[in-house]
Protein backbone atom coordinates (compact mmCIF):
# COMPACT_ATOMS: atom_id res chain seq x y z
CA UNK A 1 0.00 0.00 0.00
CA UNK A 2 1.51 3.29 -0.65
CA UNK A 3 2.16 5.19 1.77
CA UNK A 4 1.41 9.42 1.97
CA UNK A 5 4.31 11.47 2.08
CA UNK A 6 2.51 13.81 4.51
CA UNK A 7 2.69 10.25 6.95
CA UNK A 8 6.50 10.18 6.02
CA UNK A 9 7.16 13.97 6.99
CA UNK A 10 7.43 13.55 10.35
CA UNK A 11 9.64 10.18 10.32
CA UNK A 12 11.79 11.67 8.45
CA UNK A 13 11.90 14.98 10.10
CA UNK A 14 12.67 12.67 13.54
CA UNK A 15 15.48 10.74 11.67
CA UNK A 16 13.00 7.22 11.06
CA UNK A 17 14.21 7.27 7.36
CA UNK A 18 16.08 7.76 5.01
CA UNK A 19 19.62 6.88 5.29
CA UNK A 20 20.11 4.85 8.68
CA UNK A 21 22.44 5.63 11.35
CA UNK A 22 25.78 4.13 10.76
CA UNK A 23 25.16 3.16 7.25
CA UNK A 24 27.57 4.22 5.11
CA UNK A 25 28.59 4.26 1.24
CA UNK A 26 31.96 4.11 -0.05
CA UNK A 27 33.41 4.20 -3.36
CA UNK A 28 35.12 1.81 -4.55
CA UNK A 29 38.01 1.64 -7.30
CA UNK A 30 40.61 0.03 -8.90
CA UNK A 31 44.38 -0.20 -8.02
CA UNK A 32 46.50 0.08 -11.61
CA UNK A 33 48.80 -2.75 -11.18
CA UNK A 34 52.87 -3.07 -11.47
CA UNK A 35 53.76 -3.90 -15.24
CA UNK A 36 57.51 -4.19 -14.62
CA UNK A 37 59.16 -5.33 -11.31
CA UNK A 38 61.70 -8.16 -9.91
CA UNK A 39 60.95 -10.74 -8.02
CA UNK A 40 63.25 -13.07 -5.77
CA UNK A 41 61.71 -15.87 -5.72
CA UNK A 42 64.33 -18.40 -3.60
CA UNK A 43 67.36 -16.05 -3.54
CA UNK A 44 66.86 -15.53 -7.46
CA UNK A 45 66.45 -12.60 -9.08
CA UNK A 46 63.57 -12.52 -12.21
CA UNK A 47 62.69 -9.54 -14.16
CA UNK A 48 58.89 -9.68 -14.90
CA UNK A 49 57.66 -7.46 -17.77
CA UNK A 50 53.71 -7.83 -17.83
CA UNK A 51 52.26 -7.21 -21.69
CA UNK A 52 48.69 -8.08 -20.99
CA UNK A 53 46.82 -9.05 -18.13
CA UNK A 54 43.19 -9.30 -17.08
CA UNK A 55 41.67 -10.74 -13.85
CA UNK A 56 37.73 -11.79 -13.73
CA UNK A 57 36.29 -11.01 -10.02
CA UNK A 58 33.23 -10.72 -7.67
CA UNK A 59 31.70 -9.75 -4.94
CA UNK A 60 33.99 -8.03 -2.61
CA UNK A 61 33.33 -7.63 1.10
CA UNK A 62 35.20 -5.94 3.73
CA UNK A 63 34.45 -8.02 6.77
CA UNK A 64 34.90 -7.13 11.31
CA UNK A 65 37.44 -8.95 13.23
CA UNK A 66 36.60 -12.36 13.94
CA UNK A 67 34.14 -12.52 16.92
CA UNK A 68 36.39 -12.69 20.23
CA UNK A 69 34.95 -15.04 23.14
CA UNK A 70 32.19 -13.62 24.76
CA UNK A 71 30.19 -13.87 28.10
CA UNK A 72 26.63 -15.56 28.06
CA UNK A 73 24.13 -13.05 28.26
CA UNK A 74 20.21 -13.47 27.89
CA UNK A 75 20.26 -13.08 24.14
CA UNK A 76 21.78 -16.52 24.26
CA UNK A 77 17.86 -17.56 25.12
CA UNK A 78 17.02 -16.87 22.03
CA UNK A 79 20.06 -16.99 19.44
CA UNK A 80 22.21 -20.39 19.24
CA UNK A 81 26.45 -20.25 18.18
CA UNK A 82 28.08 -20.83 14.64
CA UNK A 83 30.03 -23.20 14.20
CA UNK A 84 33.68 -22.92 12.17
CA UNK A 85 34.99 -25.42 10.05
CA UNK A 86 37.86 -27.00 11.27
CA UNK A 87 40.99 -25.25 10.70
CA UNK A 88 39.10 -21.91 9.63
CA UNK A 89 40.05 -18.64 11.31
CA UNK A 90 36.62 -17.22 10.92
CA UNK A 91 35.89 -13.48 9.98
CA UNK A 92 33.77 -11.42 11.36
CA UNK A 93 30.38 -10.09 9.69
CA UNK A 94 30.45 -7.83 6.65
CA UNK A 95 31.09 -4.71 6.86
CA UNK A 96 30.77 -3.25 3.36
CA UNK A 97 29.94 -5.03 0.39
CA UNK A 98 30.20 -4.84 -3.42
CA UNK A 99 28.53 -7.35 -5.20
CA UNK A 100 28.68 -7.54 -8.99
CA UNK A 101 31.34 -8.90 -11.66
CA UNK A 102 34.14 -7.12 -13.57
CA UNK A 103 36.59 -8.10 -15.88
CA UNK A 104 40.23 -5.90 -15.10
CA UNK A 105 42.22 -5.30 -17.87
CA UNK A 106 45.60 -5.31 -16.08
CA UNK A 107 47.58 -2.60 -18.34
CA UNK A 108 44.86 -0.56 -19.37
CA UNK A 109 42.43 0.20 -16.23
CA UNK A 110 43.75 3.28 -14.63
CA UNK A 111 44.38 3.74 -11.20
CA UNK A 112 41.23 4.87 -9.41
CA UNK A 113 38.67 3.50 -11.72
CA UNK A 114 35.42 3.08 -10.40
CA UNK A 115 34.08 -0.07 -9.43
CA UNK A 116 31.01 1.25 -8.44
CA UNK A 117 30.37 1.64 -4.49
CA UNK A 118 30.31 -0.63 -0.95
CA UNK A 119 27.49 -0.28 1.31
CA UNK A 120 27.57 -1.38 4.45
CA UNK A 121 28.07 0.08 8.16
CA UNK A 122 30.52 1.62 10.27
CA UNK A 123 32.93 -0.21 12.27
CA UNK A 124 36.18 -2.07 12.36
CA UNK A 125 37.62 -3.90 9.11
CA UNK A 126 39.86 -6.75 9.73
CA UNK A 127 39.44 -8.53 6.72
CA UNK A 128 37.62 -8.63 3.27
CA UNK A 129 36.53 -11.51 0.61
CA UNK A 130 36.19 -11.73 -2.87
CA UNK A 131 35.65 -14.29 -5.67
CA UNK A 132 37.29 -15.03 -9.16
CA UNK A 133 34.78 -15.58 -11.18
CA UNK A 134 34.51 -17.73 -13.93
CA UNK A 135 32.58 -15.11 -16.51
CA UNK A 136 36.09 -14.44 -18.06
CA UNK A 137 39.59 -16.73 -17.81
CA UNK A 138 42.33 -15.20 -15.74
CA UNK A 139 45.26 -13.90 -18.01
CA UNK A 140 48.84 -12.88 -17.26
CA UNK A 141 51.01 -12.82 -20.97
CA UNK A 142 54.56 -11.07 -20.63
CA UNK A 143 57.71 -12.19 -20.57
CA UNK A 144 60.33 -13.57 -17.25
CA UNK A 145 64.29 -12.65 -17.68
CA UNK A 146 66.73 -14.55 -15.06
CA UNK A 147 70.27 -14.53 -15.75
CA UNK A 148 69.96 -13.21 -19.29
CA UNK A 149 67.39 -16.29 -20.20
CA UNK A 150 64.47 -14.56 -21.35
CA UNK A 151 61.22 -16.60 -21.15
CA UNK A 152 58.21 -16.11 -22.67
CA UNK A 153 55.01 -16.46 -20.98
CA UNK A 154 51.16 -16.30 -21.77
CA UNK A 155 49.05 -17.88 -18.60
CA UNK A 156 45.42 -18.35 -19.15
CA UNK A 157 43.44 -20.28 -15.92
CA UNK A 158 39.68 -20.26 -15.38
CA UNK A 159 38.79 -19.94 -11.72
CA UNK A 160 35.67 -20.23 -9.47
CA UNK A 161 36.60 -19.87 -6.16
CA UNK A 162 36.69 -17.83 -3.09
CA UNK A 163 39.28 -15.78 -1.50
CA UNK A 164 39.35 -14.73 1.90
CA UNK A 165 41.34 -12.84 4.11
CA UNK A 166 42.58 -10.02 2.50
CA UNK A 167 44.10 -7.85 4.49
CA UNK A 168 41.77 -4.44 4.97
CA UNK A 169 42.02 -2.51 8.23
CA UNK A 170 40.01 -0.09 8.91
CA UNK A 171 37.60 1.90 11.45
CA UNK A 172 34.93 3.64 9.25
CA UNK A 173 32.88 6.07 10.71
CA UNK A 174 29.77 7.46 8.97
CA UNK A 175 30.28 10.85 9.96
CA UNK A 176 33.93 10.90 8.58
CA UNK A 177 33.77 7.66 5.80
CA UNK A 178 36.76 7.00 3.71
CA UNK A 179 37.15 8.41 0.42
CA UNK A 180 37.53 5.37 -1.03
CA UNK A 181 38.38 1.60 -0.69
CA UNK A 182 41.05 0.67 -3.67
CA UNK A 183 40.97 -2.92 -4.76
CA UNK A 184 44.04 -4.02 -6.74
CA UNK A 185 45.79 -7.56 -7.70
CA UNK A 186 49.85 -7.26 -7.88
CA UNK A 187 50.66 -9.50 -11.01
CA UNK A 188 53.82 -9.99 -9.52
CA UNK A 189 52.83 -11.69 -6.65
CA UNK A 190 50.36 -13.67 -8.03
CA UNK A 191 53.62 -15.10 -10.70
CA UNK A 192 55.43 -15.88 -7.64
CA UNK A 193 54.56 -19.49 -6.65
CA UNK A 194 55.22 -20.58 -10.05
CA UNK A 195 58.62 -18.95 -10.12
CA UNK A 196 59.60 -20.59 -6.88
CA UNK A 197 59.37 -24.40 -8.51
CA UNK A 198 63.04 -23.79 -10.08
CA UNK A 199 64.97 -21.90 -12.43
CA UNK A 200 63.78 -20.63 -15.60
CA UNK A 201 65.26 -23.02 -17.69
CA UNK A 202 63.07 -25.86 -16.10
CA UNK A 203 59.60 -24.07 -15.97
CA UNK A 204 59.12 -24.56 -19.48
CA UNK A 205 58.30 -28.26 -19.39
CA UNK A 206 56.88 -29.16 -22.98
CA UNK A 207 59.79 -27.37 -24.74
CA UNK A 208 57.19 -24.80 -26.98
CA UNK A 209 59.82 -22.14 -26.04
CA UNK A 210 56.89 -20.51 -23.51
CA UNK A 211 55.39 -20.66 -19.70
CA UNK A 212 51.66 -21.89 -20.71
CA UNK A 213 49.42 -23.55 -18.26
CA UNK A 214 49.95 -26.85 -20.22
CA UNK A 215 53.87 -27.16 -18.84
CA UNK A 216 53.75 -29.37 -15.62
CA UNK A 217 52.59 -27.63 -12.65
CA UNK A 218 52.26 -24.29 -14.19
CA UNK A 219 48.28 -23.98 -13.85
CA UNK A 220 48.30 -24.86 -10.17
CA UNK A 221 51.11 -22.37 -9.68
CA UNK A 222 48.63 -19.69 -11.42
CA UNK A 223 45.85 -20.49 -9.37
CA UNK A 224 47.28 -20.74 -6.08
CA UNK A 225 48.98 -17.42 -7.05
CA UNK A 226 45.73 -15.86 -8.23
CA UNK A 227 44.16 -17.01 -5.00
CA UNK A 228 46.68 -15.99 -2.74
CA UNK A 229 45.72 -13.64 -0.41
CA UNK A 230 49.01 -11.94 -0.50
CA UNK A 231 48.47 -10.78 -4.22
CA UNK A 232 45.48 -8.55 -3.79
CA UNK A 233 45.33 -5.51 -1.78
CA UNK A 234 42.59 -3.39 -0.40
CA UNK A 235 43.50 0.45 0.43
CA UNK A 236 41.17 2.14 2.44
CA UNK A 237 41.51 5.78 1.34
CA UNK A 238 41.46 8.54 3.57
CA UNK A 239 39.64 11.83 3.26
CA UNK A 240 42.40 14.09 1.15
CA UNK A 241 43.81 11.27 -0.68
CA UNK A 242 43.86 11.28 -4.41
CA UNK A 243 40.23 9.59 -5.47
CA UNK A 244 39.63 11.12 -8.99
CA UNK A 245 38.13 8.05 -10.75
CA UNK A 246 36.83 7.00 -14.02
CA UNK A 247 34.39 4.64 -14.89
CA UNK A 248 34.43 0.72 -14.90
CA UNK A 249 30.81 -0.58 -13.80
CA UNK A 250 30.45 -4.01 -12.92
CA UNK A 251 29.64 -6.63 -15.96
CA UNK A 252 27.32 -8.37 -14.26
CA UNK A 253 26.97 -10.86 -11.87
CA UNK B 1 36.96 -17.10 30.61
CA UNK B 2 34.06 -19.85 29.62
CA UNK B 3 30.80 -19.46 31.10
CA UNK B 4 28.11 -22.08 32.06
CA UNK B 5 25.61 -21.58 29.03
CA UNK B 6 23.01 -22.72 26.89
CA UNK B 7 23.58 -24.72 23.82
CA UNK B 8 22.26 -24.02 20.46
CA UNK B 9 19.36 -25.94 20.41
CA UNK B 10 15.48 -24.49 21.52
CA UNK B 11 14.90 -27.78 23.56
CA UNK B 12 18.59 -27.39 25.61
CA UNK B 13 17.47 -23.40 25.58
CA UNK B 14 14.38 -24.60 27.04
CA UNK B 15 15.78 -26.83 29.42
CA UNK B 16 18.07 -24.19 30.83
CA UNK B 17 15.25 -22.42 31.37
CA UNK B 18 14.14 -24.78 34.08
CA UNK B 19 16.99 -25.58 34.91
CA UNK B 20 18.21 -21.73 36.12
CA UNK B 21 15.99 -22.17 39.19
CA UNK B 22 18.07 -25.34 39.91
CA UNK B 23 21.21 -23.48 38.85
CA UNK B 24 20.14 -20.95 41.78
CA UNK B 25 20.31 -23.39 44.40
CA UNK B 26 24.14 -24.37 43.90
CA UNK B 27 25.80 -27.66 43.87
CA UNK B 28 28.36 -28.96 41.89
CA UNK B 29 29.30 -31.54 39.48
CA UNK B 30 32.06 -33.49 37.55
CA UNK B 31 33.00 -32.32 33.74
CA UNK B 32 35.35 -35.45 32.61
CA UNK B 33 37.48 -34.74 29.77
CA UNK B 34 38.81 -37.58 27.13
CA UNK B 35 40.57 -37.99 24.07
CA UNK B 36 40.43 -40.19 21.40
CA UNK B 37 42.63 -40.69 17.69
CA UNK B 38 39.45 -43.31 16.70
CA UNK B 39 40.10 -45.67 14.10
CA UNK B 40 42.21 -43.49 11.47
CA UNK B 41 44.83 -42.95 14.24
CA UNK B 42 44.74 -46.23 16.05
CA UNK B 43 44.46 -48.22 13.22
CA UNK B 44 45.15 -46.65 10.08
CA UNK B 45 43.61 -44.93 7.47
CA UNK B 46 42.39 -46.92 4.61
CA UNK B 47 42.95 -46.50 0.84
CA UNK B 48 39.30 -46.08 0.49
CA UNK B 49 39.88 -42.90 2.41
CA UNK B 50 42.30 -41.52 0.12
CA UNK B 51 41.28 -40.05 -3.33
CA UNK B 52 44.43 -41.36 -4.91
CA UNK B 53 44.54 -44.85 -3.26
CA UNK B 54 47.05 -44.42 -0.80
CA UNK B 55 46.59 -45.68 3.05
CA UNK B 56 48.53 -44.46 6.23
CA UNK B 57 49.48 -46.05 9.45
CA UNK B 58 50.66 -44.55 12.73
CA UNK B 59 53.39 -46.08 15.15
CA UNK B 60 52.89 -42.72 17.57
CA UNK B 61 50.48 -39.99 17.75
CA UNK B 62 52.07 -38.04 20.92
CA UNK B 63 49.96 -34.78 22.06
CA UNK B 64 50.54 -32.61 24.60
CA UNK B 65 47.28 -30.97 25.87
CA UNK B 66 48.45 -27.98 27.69
CA UNK B 67 44.41 -27.48 29.01
CA UNK B 68 41.74 -28.58 29.14
CA UNK B 69 38.70 -26.15 30.18
CA UNK B 70 35.21 -25.69 31.18
CA UNK B 71 34.22 -22.58 32.91
CA UNK B 72 35.25 -23.37 36.74
CA UNK B 73 37.26 -25.77 36.23
CA UNK B 74 40.87 -26.58 33.85
CA UNK B 75 43.08 -29.14 33.82
CA UNK B 76 46.26 -30.47 32.28
CA UNK B 77 48.77 -30.80 31.25
CA UNK B 78 48.55 -33.82 30.33
CA UNK B 79 50.49 -35.99 27.42
CA UNK B 80 48.74 -38.91 25.55
CA UNK B 81 49.40 -41.46 22.66
CA UNK B 82 46.64 -41.62 20.21
CA UNK B 83 47.87 -44.56 19.01
CA UNK B 84 47.02 -46.36 22.38
CA UNK B 85 43.46 -47.76 22.45
CA UNK B 86 40.86 -45.06 23.35
CA UNK B 87 39.26 -42.58 24.46
CA UNK B 88 41.14 -41.44 27.06
CA UNK B 89 40.78 -39.98 30.09
CA UNK B 90 41.94 -35.79 30.01
CA UNK B 91 40.38 -34.32 33.07
CA UNK B 92 38.11 -34.70 35.82
CA UNK B 93 36.67 -31.54 37.62
CA UNK B 94 34.24 -30.46 39.73
CA UNK B 95 32.55 -27.63 37.94
CA UNK B 96 28.78 -25.72 38.64
CA UNK B 97 26.28 -27.65 37.89
CA UNK B 98 24.82 -26.48 35.01
CA UNK B 99 24.01 -26.68 31.03
CA UNK B 100 27.42 -25.53 29.33
CA UNK B 101 27.74 -24.32 25.74
CA UNK B 102 31.81 -24.15 25.63
CA UNK B 103 34.84 -25.83 26.51
CA UNK B 104 38.19 -25.62 25.01
CA UNK B 105 41.27 -27.48 24.80
CA UNK B 106 45.14 -26.59 24.31
CA UNK B 107 47.41 -28.33 22.63
CA UNK B 108 50.78 -26.32 22.90
CA UNK B 109 54.24 -27.37 23.86
CA UNK B 110 55.68 -27.69 27.40
CA UNK B 111 56.72 -29.53 30.62
CA UNK B 112 54.35 -32.49 31.20
CA UNK B 113 54.86 -35.13 33.55
CA UNK B 114 55.86 -38.45 32.47
CA UNK B 115 54.84 -40.77 29.98
CA UNK B 116 54.80 -39.28 26.18
CA UNK B 117 55.14 -36.13 27.99
CA UNK B 118 58.86 -36.55 28.36
CA UNK B 119 59.51 -36.87 24.62
CA UNK B 120 57.32 -34.20 23.68
CA UNK B 121 59.29 -32.12 26.04
CA UNK B 122 62.67 -33.31 24.87
CA UNK B 123 61.90 -32.55 21.37
CA UNK B 124 59.95 -29.12 21.90
CA UNK B 125 56.62 -30.26 20.37
CA UNK B 126 53.27 -30.37 20.87
CA UNK B 127 52.68 -33.07 18.35
CA UNK B 128 54.54 -35.70 17.81
CA UNK B 129 53.58 -38.05 14.52
CA UNK B 130 55.17 -40.98 13.32
CA UNK B 131 54.14 -43.87 10.47
CA UNK B 132 54.10 -44.74 7.02
CA UNK B 133 52.40 -43.63 4.07
CA UNK B 134 51.88 -46.13 1.11
CA UNK B 135 50.78 -45.31 -2.21
CA UNK B 136 50.73 -46.16 -5.56
CA UNK B 137 53.45 -44.53 -6.71
CA UNK B 138 55.40 -45.44 -3.85
CA UNK B 139 56.27 -45.59 -0.09
CA UNK B 140 57.36 -43.42 2.61
CA UNK B 141 57.90 -43.35 6.45
CA UNK B 142 57.58 -40.50 8.38
CA UNK B 143 58.81 -38.73 12.29
CA UNK B 144 57.54 -35.15 12.15
CA UNK B 145 57.39 -33.24 14.90
CA UNK B 146 55.15 -29.79 15.68
CA UNK B 147 55.49 -27.06 17.85
CA UNK B 148 52.09 -25.83 16.79
CA UNK B 149 50.43 -24.08 20.16
CA UNK B 150 46.46 -23.75 19.26
CA UNK B 151 43.43 -23.64 21.28
CA UNK B 152 40.14 -25.51 20.03
CA UNK B 153 37.47 -23.67 21.52
CA UNK B 154 34.37 -26.15 21.21
CA UNK B 155 30.60 -26.04 21.43
CA UNK B 156 29.06 -29.39 22.82
CA UNK B 157 25.98 -30.18 22.73
CA UNK B 158 24.06 -30.36 25.38
CA UNK B 159 26.99 -30.40 28.17
CA UNK B 160 24.36 -30.60 31.14
CA UNK B 161 26.44 -31.62 34.28
CA UNK B 162 24.22 -32.49 37.07
CA UNK B 163 24.20 -31.86 40.45
CA UNK B 164 26.51 -34.40 41.77
CA UNK B 165 26.47 -36.02 38.47
CA UNK B 166 28.53 -35.85 35.43
CA UNK B 167 28.92 -34.46 31.98
CA UNK B 168 31.60 -35.70 29.50
CA UNK B 169 33.24 -34.19 26.44
CA UNK B 170 35.21 -35.41 23.98
CA UNK B 171 38.73 -34.02 22.34
CA UNK B 172 38.70 -36.01 19.35
CA UNK B 173 41.20 -35.60 17.17
CA UNK B 174 41.19 -36.47 13.28
CA UNK B 175 44.48 -38.17 12.14
CA UNK B 176 43.14 -37.76 8.34
CA UNK B 177 43.90 -33.83 7.97
CA UNK B 178 47.51 -34.26 8.07
CA UNK B 179 46.98 -35.81 4.28
CA UNK B 180 44.36 -33.14 3.58
CA UNK B 181 45.13 -31.23 0.19
CA UNK B 182 43.81 -27.77 1.61
CA UNK B 183 43.49 -25.71 4.53
CA UNK B 184 39.67 -24.26 5.51
CA UNK B 185 38.71 -26.10 2.35
CA UNK B 186 35.41 -28.23 3.03
CA UNK B 187 35.96 -29.91 -0.06
CA UNK B 188 39.78 -30.79 0.73
CA UNK B 189 40.50 -34.23 -0.33
CA UNK B 190 42.80 -36.73 1.26
CA UNK B 191 45.77 -37.55 -0.60
CA UNK B 192 49.14 -38.47 -0.79
CA UNK B 193 50.96 -39.18 -3.36
CA UNK B 194 52.58 -35.35 -3.30
CA UNK B 195 54.00 -36.30 0.10
CA UNK B 196 55.63 -39.37 -1.73
CA UNK B 197 56.76 -37.70 -4.19
CA UNK B 198 58.15 -34.86 -1.62
CA UNK B 199 60.70 -37.71 -0.61
CA UNK B 200 63.42 -36.07 -2.90
CA UNK B 201 66.56 -38.62 -1.90
CA UNK B 202 64.31 -41.59 -2.32
CA UNK B 203 65.55 -43.26 0.70
CA UNK B 204 61.97 -43.62 1.95
CA UNK B 205 62.25 -41.09 4.41
CA UNK B 206 60.00 -38.00 4.19
CA UNK B 207 61.36 -35.73 5.90
CA UNK B 208 61.04 -32.21 7.20
CA UNK B 209 63.61 -30.48 5.17
CA UNK B 210 62.41 -32.75 2.14
CA UNK B 211 58.76 -31.25 2.92
CA UNK B 212 60.25 -27.73 3.59
CA UNK B 213 61.80 -28.13 0.18
CA UNK B 214 58.44 -29.00 -1.72
CA UNK B 215 56.27 -26.05 -2.87
CA UNK B 216 52.55 -26.42 -2.55
CA UNK B 217 51.81 -24.24 -5.34
CA UNK B 218 52.27 -26.70 -7.98
CA UNK B 219 50.45 -29.71 -6.38
CA UNK B 220 47.36 -28.20 -6.68
CA UNK B 221 46.53 -27.62 -2.85
CA UNK B 222 44.66 -24.47 -1.23
CA UNK B 223 45.84 -22.79 1.19
CA UNK B 224 42.87 -20.21 2.07
CA UNK B 225 43.88 -17.52 4.04
CA UNK B 226 47.20 -18.61 4.84
CA UNK B 227 48.97 -17.22 1.71
CA UNK B 228 52.27 -17.33 3.68
CA UNK B 229 52.28 -21.59 3.27
CA UNK B 230 54.43 -21.98 0.81
CA UNK B 231 55.75 -24.95 1.30
CA UNK B 232 54.63 -28.86 2.72
CA UNK B 233 56.01 -28.43 5.88
CA UNK B 234 54.58 -25.02 6.26
CA UNK B 235 51.32 -26.73 5.13
CA UNK B 236 51.10 -29.44 7.53
CA UNK B 237 52.26 -26.90 10.62
CA UNK B 238 49.31 -25.11 9.83
CA UNK B 239 46.66 -28.27 9.04
CA UNK B 240 47.88 -29.12 12.98
CA UNK B 241 45.28 -26.87 13.75
CA UNK B 242 42.62 -28.10 12.15
CA UNK B 243 43.13 -31.43 14.47
CA UNK B 244 40.82 -30.78 16.97
CA UNK B 245 37.21 -31.65 16.88
CA UNK B 246 34.74 -32.23 20.09
CA UNK B 247 32.50 -35.41 20.60
CA UNK B 248 32.91 -36.89 16.63
CA UNK B 249 32.63 -34.76 14.40
CA UNK B 250 31.68 -31.36 16.17
CA UNK B 251 33.40 -28.74 15.08
CA UNK B 252 35.77 -26.04 17.08
CA UNK B 253 36.99 -22.58 16.87
CA UNK B 254 40.22 -22.42 16.14
CA UNK B 255 42.13 -19.99 17.92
Amino acid sequence: MPRSPLLLLPLVLFGCAGKEPGSITVPLQWAAAPTEGTLRPAGRTVEVSLQEGSVSFADLRLHAPAAAARRWGPADLLVGRAHAHPGHDPAGDVRLEALGAWTEDLRAASDGASLGALSGREGEVATASLRLHAGAPQTLVGVLTEGGQQLPFALSVTIDDPIEGVEATALLQAEAPPTAVRLGLDPQAALLPLLESGPLAGLDTDGDGALTAADAGAENSLRFGLLSTLSWTIEVLEAGADTEATDSAPSGG
Amino acid sequence: MLNPTLTHTPAARALLLALLGLAACGGEGTWEAEIWGEDYIEAGIPAEVFADGCAATFDRFDLRVAAAQIEGGEAGPLAVDLTAPGPQPLASVEVPAGLYDEVQFTMAPGDAEGGVGAGLADAGASLVVEGALSCPGGAVDFAWAFDTAVTWACAPDGLNIGKGGAGRSQLTVHGDHLFYNGLEDPEALVVGEAMVAADSDGDGDLTEAELQATAVAPLGYTVGSHGEVSDLWAFLEVQTRSLGHIDGEGHCEVK
